[in-house]
């Protein structure tokens, strides 16, 4: 045997495996969107299984409270940006695949050349706004999209928009769920996660893609798993074999107006501004840099709260919750200046 | 009437306030009107704007009608990563 195949060789001795499937694995060029809980371990085994093209997606720094899932990071790495310090550790890890390292943010601007040199993509993301963009760019592309979701101890999984044999294509997230309001649903950081979840439904995607790029076993598709990390139950609600949605374009990606932590910091003695943590009330509790404490799911409730006299603040702990805070009130009140704050507290406490 | 048990995924434990509920509804109701008759008691679950509900592990259209035998899920979005 090759010496580069020797590493392999225990997946080779599987049945419907070979040196041929294996050759296909290292042909194959993979993209995973956002390396979090669920990326850091997809891309692991991807890496390890001999993948041979991988992109690595992520604008986000590594912080403390990412630890406990996001398991290629260290505590050394807080503060630095997660794409880089994930490909230099997956390229020890194997060092015969390519490894491309895209610290930036997807939008709707770059997500389909992106995408376009990639065989399937992975949305190992933790927003809705970016899984809504995935979906519809995979859609007008044709390309697979292996979806990944966690919440507390409950996973979701399946394969968007593999083709059929009459070359039609399986469901879409739309398909499910047309039009979410995001700021209603709870992130990791307001409602928890078990960290093992991540690891589970992150390594369940890499199986998918193997399964897609081998030919091997049954995809996912037109299916969605749902598995219970506290009873291990888990259920797969079949979803038809044809979408029924239909997408032409992508929606525009909204640029919310940001203040990095450094510049907030310089001008918050000057009391020009009004903060506003929309963290949870224990989250504000714990540790706060001033201002008043509006959690973002009571915002739209508590709205008259806030008024057009200073630029108002808004804070979280990574910059994502006091995001989607700013386009709630650009929405329903967009007299008021508002900007959020770059990167939240994680970003502040690297200062 | 008839009473249908319904189980809650996600978010929607914590809006339903547990992991099982039951709703009294027309015998015969379809996927249409359990969706409004839930949304009317639990405001919140209308706005999340999107969720599944499953019936015996298939996804339910709004027309689908539904007995008092079948495993009913409310399947909202999670967005975690």
């Amino acid at each position: 045997m090759q010496d580069e195949l020797l590493r392999y060789s225990c997946q080779m001795a599987l049945p419907d495996f070979s040196i041929a499937v294996q050759q296909k694995l290292l042909q194959a060029k993979v993209l995973i969107v956002g390396m979090g809980g669920l990326g850091c371990p997809a891309a692991q085994y991807l890496a390890a299984a001999g993948i041979g093209t991988l992109g690595l997606v992520d604008d986000d720094i590594v912080s403390i409270s990412n630890l406990h899932r996001q398991v290629l990071y260290t505590p050394a790495d807080a503060g630095q940006k997660k794409a880089l310090i994930a490909a230099r550790k997956l390229q020890q890890q194997n060092p015969q695949i390519s490894i491309a390292a895209l610290d930036l943010r997807l939008s709707s601007e770059n997500a389909v050349s992106l995408m376009a040199a990639y065989d399937i993509i992975i949305d190992a993301t933790d927003n809705i706004e970016t899984k809504y963009l995935l979906n519809d760019a995979c859609y007008l592309t044709g390309k697979s999209l292996v979806y990944g979701a966690i919440y507390q101890y409950e996973g979701h999984l399946a394969v968007w928009n593999a083709t059929n044999t009459d070359g039609s294509r399986t469901p879409n997230y739309r398909d499910l769920f047309p039009n979410i309001d995001a700021a209603q649903l709870p992130n990791c950081a307001d409602g928890g996660v078990i960290p093992t979840l991540a690891g589970i439904i992150g390594c369940m995607q890499a199986n998918e893609v193997i399964k897609f790029v081998s030919g091997t076993g049954e995809l996912l598709s037109g299916r969605l798993l749902i598995l219970d990390a506290q009873t291990l139950q888990s259920r797969i609600i079949k979803l038809g074999i044809v979408t029924k949605i239909e997408i032409t374009e992508l929606t525009q990606t909204t640029h919310t107006s940001t203040i990095s932590a450094t510049q907030l910091k310089k001008e918050l003695e000057q009391n020009i501004y009004h903060l506003v943590d929309v963290r949870t009330v224990a989250e504000h509790t714990t540790f706060n840099i001033g201002g008043i404490n509006i959690p973002l799911q009571e915002l739209e409730a508590q709205l008259t709260k806030l008024n057009s006299d200073t630029t108002i603040i808004l804070y979280c702990s990574s910059g994502k919750r006091s995001t989607e805070a700013v386009k709630l009130i650009q929405k329903l009140a967009p007299e008021l200046s508002v900007l959020s704050l770059e990167g939240g507290l994680n970003a502040w406490q690297q200062l | 009437m008839a009473v249908y048990k319904i189980l809650a995924f996600g978010i929607a434990k914590d809006i339903f306030g547990g992991r099982a509920i039951e709703i009294a509804l027309d015998e015969r109701a379809t996927i249409e009107n359990l969706r409004s008759a839930l949304e009317d008691k639990y405001s919140k679950l209308k706005q999340l704007s999107s969720y599944m509900i499953a019936v015996n592990d298939e996804y339910a259209d709004a027309a689908n009608i539904i007995s008092t035998h079948d495993e009913i899920a409310i399947i909202p979005p999670v967005s975690g990563g």
